[in-house]
Formats: structure tokens, C-alpha cells, sequence
């Protein structure tokens, strides 16, 4: 299988904090749906922003789809769902889409149907005019809505059911059902060890900016036990 | 460049509906309704500017290049730190958008705001200029021209402070402060030349001054000082040509601002 994401001994130190990543290796393959694991602090979020070129690395490699990612071009066919999306909130919503369909390079002639077929799966397409007027739920489906422009091949998910009621969350477990069905590599930061349990087939769990356990999913995760048990065991000890 | 050209169209909207280009284009339009009205009055006139000067070339130089500067630092002051630290920028940039794309977009947005406020200014005083029936004509625009290069120049300059300082407003006030205090270096500097001030002083000013922008100076502005008219902010000391030096260092120190810009943001983290 190819690999859609290696990272090799990242390394990230925060000035003034004492969370970072200390020495990550990490191999996603194609068409993995990923969850990345820990507590809060862990790295999570470090991890995604260092694969996305937002933060820069003190040292180690990162590779998505064979492309380093300092180059911009190696962010061609990927999406994001920050944890808190903000978006310029003097824009509508289909201006959002529209601007972000622009920046990937989605033909002129394409973009309007994709934006409407995108509003309407994300329930927005009677959405207040400006983006200020939206509820944090809405918000978090613009950003759903946004990262799936363009139907990329990476779709990094940074607790993408926060804020979301419980028909929210399903949609968004739905869209990740279809996306593993289309062949997409999703990457999930989650605290929602249940839905993570049910729809990964893989899993990394990070303490404190180190690697803790990963692998598949049916090998994490022993007959007769259940992912939030296995996680808290490995949590507690490794802190200990 | 289609990317750049994306994140300008969205920061022209973004200036569009905080209403700053309505802010800054009423006033425009109120000072044009005044205006005509003063120059329709002749006694007016020459009570308030002396009839010698004329209404447009009084007010290319003072009040509305004043309002055109506010203007400038107005529309770049949330260039890059304000989107950067409430993570507006996060969303951009994780598209295939290289940093220095998402700060040229964001400055050729504030960049055609401002040239479209000085047209805007220059057509308003060629109005004044034929109702007063005078003939500034090529020299009215040439004066607009030169200050739309210097409010460019203030724009890049806000555009490094706040990729610099992420609080918009201290940000401001060090661009503007940096922007004006060449004049006062300028001044200090002919000192300088003439060997009035050396030794530490000197060196300081010198230093300072090769730190400053070089702002160009309109032939319009340039004629009025030299002729003694009491034109409000102005010092003999600036009567200095925009030479071809001078274009060709102001227009280097453009470029230095906008590379440090794009170095600054390379290096900002979201």
C-alpha cells in the first residue's frame, strides 16, 4: 500500500510550554481511516498542524504522498478541519467555498454546482447570509463542508464532532464512512473513543508528544475489551 | 497567482463590508460637496487659502493627503497579525498557498484601495481645479501619483509591523510613527551633511536615516514650498527633488519592506 503520510523522528519544541513532540514515526497508508489518540497536551493537534506546514519542525521529515511538506504543491488533495474553524466572518458561506474552490484550482465552470452539492450535504444552503451569523454548529459544518472541496485524497480531522448536536455527529460520521468507501485517507483527532472505535481501522496513541501504542485497530484493541480501556491502561502507563 | 489574486479579492470584500472603504469614501464625497461649494464662492476662497494657491493645490498637500494616509494605515493594519493569531489565516494556508502568496494577496488588496482612494481624491480636485478655473492639470495627477507610491510605501510598512506586532492598533502607530519620522530624520540628517552635528550624533543620524523610507515629494508640493507657501506640515528642509536616486532608493526600500514581510510570515506559526 502507498503511503499517504510518513513522518520520520519529528521533532517540536514549544519555547514557552513544555508540550511539543518528541521523536514521532508514523506511517499512514492510503485509503487508512487514522485516528491519532491522547489526552489533552498529548501532540495532537501539534502533529496535524506540523503535517499541514503551520508549525515548523526543530527536526525530522514528513512526506505526504511522497512530497515533503514544506512545498505548498504538497498540500494539493488535502482538506482540514481545524479543532476551533474560523473563517472571515464578513464572507457567506458560499463565498467561503467558493474562495477555498478558487485556491485548489476547481474550474470556474465546476465550482457552483460543487459549492450548492456542498452546502446542501452540510445543511447550510438556508444558512444566514454572513458567516458572523452562524452557530458554532454551522460553523464546524462549513468547515466539514470546506476541507471536502474538490474531493481530496487527505482529510485531517481535528475533533471534527465538537460543538456538533447528535444529528450533526452522525452526519459527520456518515461523510467519514463515505470517504473510506471512496478510498480517501482520513486522518481523526477524537476524544470520542466509541465513534473512533467504529470507524478506524487504524490508530496511534500519543502521551506527551511520544509515540505510546499503534497499529491496526483489531490488534490495539484485544477480543473482550474495548478501545477506551486499552487507552486509558496505556495512558496511565506511560505516565507512570 | 490565481491564489494570490484570491486572497486580495476576499481582503477587498473584507474591507468593503467593514465598511472602511464606505468610511473613508464618504468623507471623500462630504470634503467633495464642501469643496465645490467653497470654490463656487470666490471671497470664500481667497479668505481661507488666499486666491494666489488655489482650494486644490491647498488641500492636495494638507487635509486630504492626511485622510489618505489615515486611509492607508486603516486598511493594512490587520494585514497579517490579526488573521494569523485568531487563526482566520490557519484555513488558507493549509491549502497549496505559500506563505509569501497569502502576504502579497493581503497587500495588493490594501495596496488597490489606496490607489483607488488617491484617483478617487485626484478626480475630486480636478473638479475643484475647473470649477476655480485654474490649470494644474498634469500636475494635480502627478501629485496624487506620488503620494499613492508613498501610501503604498506606508501600506508595506503597516504590513511588516503588524506581521510584526500582533496587535493591530500598536502596529499601526509604529508604521505611522516610522513613516512620518523621516521627515524629522530627513531634517536631521541635512545637519548631518552640512557638518553642524557629527561624532555619535552624527553616526545615530546617519544610521536613522539610512533606516527611514524615502517618501518622494510631488513637483506640485515641491513648487508650493519653494515659493514660501505657508502650507501646514511642511519644512524648507524637505526640499529635496524626487530625484532619480531618490525614486530608485524609496522604491528599494519598498521592495526591502515587502521581502521582510514575506521572511516574517514565512517564519510565523499558526
Amino acid at each position: 500500500m502507498t503511503a499517504a503520510v510518513e513522518v520520520e523522528h519529528l521533532v517540536k519544541h514549544y519555547a514557552r510550554s513544555q508540550r511539543g513532540l518528541n521523536g514521532i514515526d508514523l506511517t499512514v497508508g492510503e485509503g487508512e481511516v487514522f485516528a491519532l489518540l491522547g489526552p489533552n497536551g498529548a501532540g495532537k493537534t501539534t502533529f496535524v498542524k506540523c503535517l499541514l506546514a503551520l508549525l515548523q519542525p526543530d527536526s525530522g521529515s514528513i512526506k505526504m504522498f511522497g512530497e515533503n511538506v514544506s512545498s505548498p504543491g504538497a498540500r494539493r488533495g488535502v482538506g482540514f478541519v481545524p479543532e476551533t474553524p474560523r473563517f472571515p466572518d464578513f464572507l457567506s458561506g458560499r463565498e467561503v467555498l467558493k474562495m477555498h474552490g478558487r485556491l485548489i484550482g476547481v474550474p470556474a465552470k465546476e465550482l457552483d454546482p460543487m459549492i450548492d452539492e456542498r452546502l446542501i450535504a452540510a445543511d447550510l444552503d438556508d444558512a444566514p447570509k454572513r458567516v458572523k451569523a452562524y452557530s458554532k454548529g454551522m460553523v464546524r459544518r462549513l468547515a466539514m463542508a470546506q476541507a471536502l472541496m474538490g474531493d481530496p485524497r487527505l482529510i485531517l480531522l481535528d475533533e471534527p464532532t465538537a460543538d456538533l448536536d447528535p444529528i450533526g455527529r452522525r452526519d459527520v460520521r456518515n461523510q467519514i464512512a463515505g470517504l473510506k468507501e471512496r478510498g480517501a485517507t482520513v486522518i481523526l483527532n477524537s476524544h470520542l473513543l466509541s465513534e473512533v472505535e467504529r470507524l478506524c481501522d487504524h490508530a496511534a496513541i500519543v502521551h506527551k508528544g511520544k509515540m505510546v501504542a499503534q497499529g491496526p485497530m483489531d490488534e490495539l484493541v484485544p477480543e473482550g475489551r474495548d478501545l477506551e480501556s486499552v487507552f486509558v491502561d496505556l495512558i496511565e502507563k506511560a505516565g507512570s | 497567482m490565481n491564489a494570490v489574486l484570491t486572497i486580495a479579492r476576499s481582503a477587498v470584500t473584507e474591507h468593503i463590508r467593514r465598511k472602511l472603504v464606505l468610511f473613508f469614501g464618504g468623507i471623500a464625497l462630504l470634503a467633495g460637496i464642501g469643496l465645490i461649494y467653497v470654490s463656487l464662492n470666490e471671497d470664500l476662497t481667497a479668505t481661507l487659502v488666499g486666491a494666489a494657491v488655489g482650494l486644490a493645490t491647498v488641500l492636495s498637500v494638507t487635509l486630504l493627503q492626511g485622510m489618505a494616509t489615515l486611509a492607508a494605515v486603516a486598511v493594512s493594519m490587520n494585514n497579517i497579525g490579526r488573521p494569523f493569531s485568531d487563526g482566520e489565516a490557519m484555513l488558507i494556508l493549509s491549502r497549496p498557498v505559500a506563505r509569501w502568496q497569502y502576504a502579497l494577496g493581503r497587500l495588493m488588496a490594501s495596496m488597490a484601495l489606496v490607489v483607488g482612494l488617491c484617483f478617487l481624491l485626484a478626480a475630486l480636485l480636478q473638479g475643484v481645479n475647473l470649477i476655480e478655473d485654474r490649470d494644474l492639470g498634469l500636475e494635480l495627477w502627478g501629485h496624487w501619483g506620488t503620494q499613492a507610491f508613498n501610501l503604498i510605501l506606508l501600506v508595506a510598512i503597516t504590513t511588516l509591523m503588524s506581521a510584526l506586532i500582533n496587535n493591530p492598533v500598536l502596529a499601526a502607530f509604529v508604521a505611522f510613527f516610522i513613516y512620518t519620522a523621516s521627515n524629522a530624520v530627513s531634517t536631521l540628517y541635512l545637519f548631518v551633511t552640512t557638518g553642524r552635528v557629527g561624532g555619535v550624533g552624527g553616526a545615530i543620524i546617519t544610521t536613522l536615516w539610512y533606516l527611514t523610507p524615502k517618501r518622494l515629494i510631488s513637483p506640485l508640493a515641491l513648487e508650493q514650498m519653494q515659493q514660501g507657501g505657508n502650507l501646514a506640515g511642511t519644512s524648507s528642509m524637505l526640499l529635496i527633488e524626487s530625484s532619480g536616486a531618490r525614486i530608485a532608493w524609496a522604491a528599494a526600500y519598498l521592495a526591502v519592506m515587502i521581502g521582510l514581510t514575506f521572511v516574517v510570515v514565512r517564519r510565523k506559526e499558526l
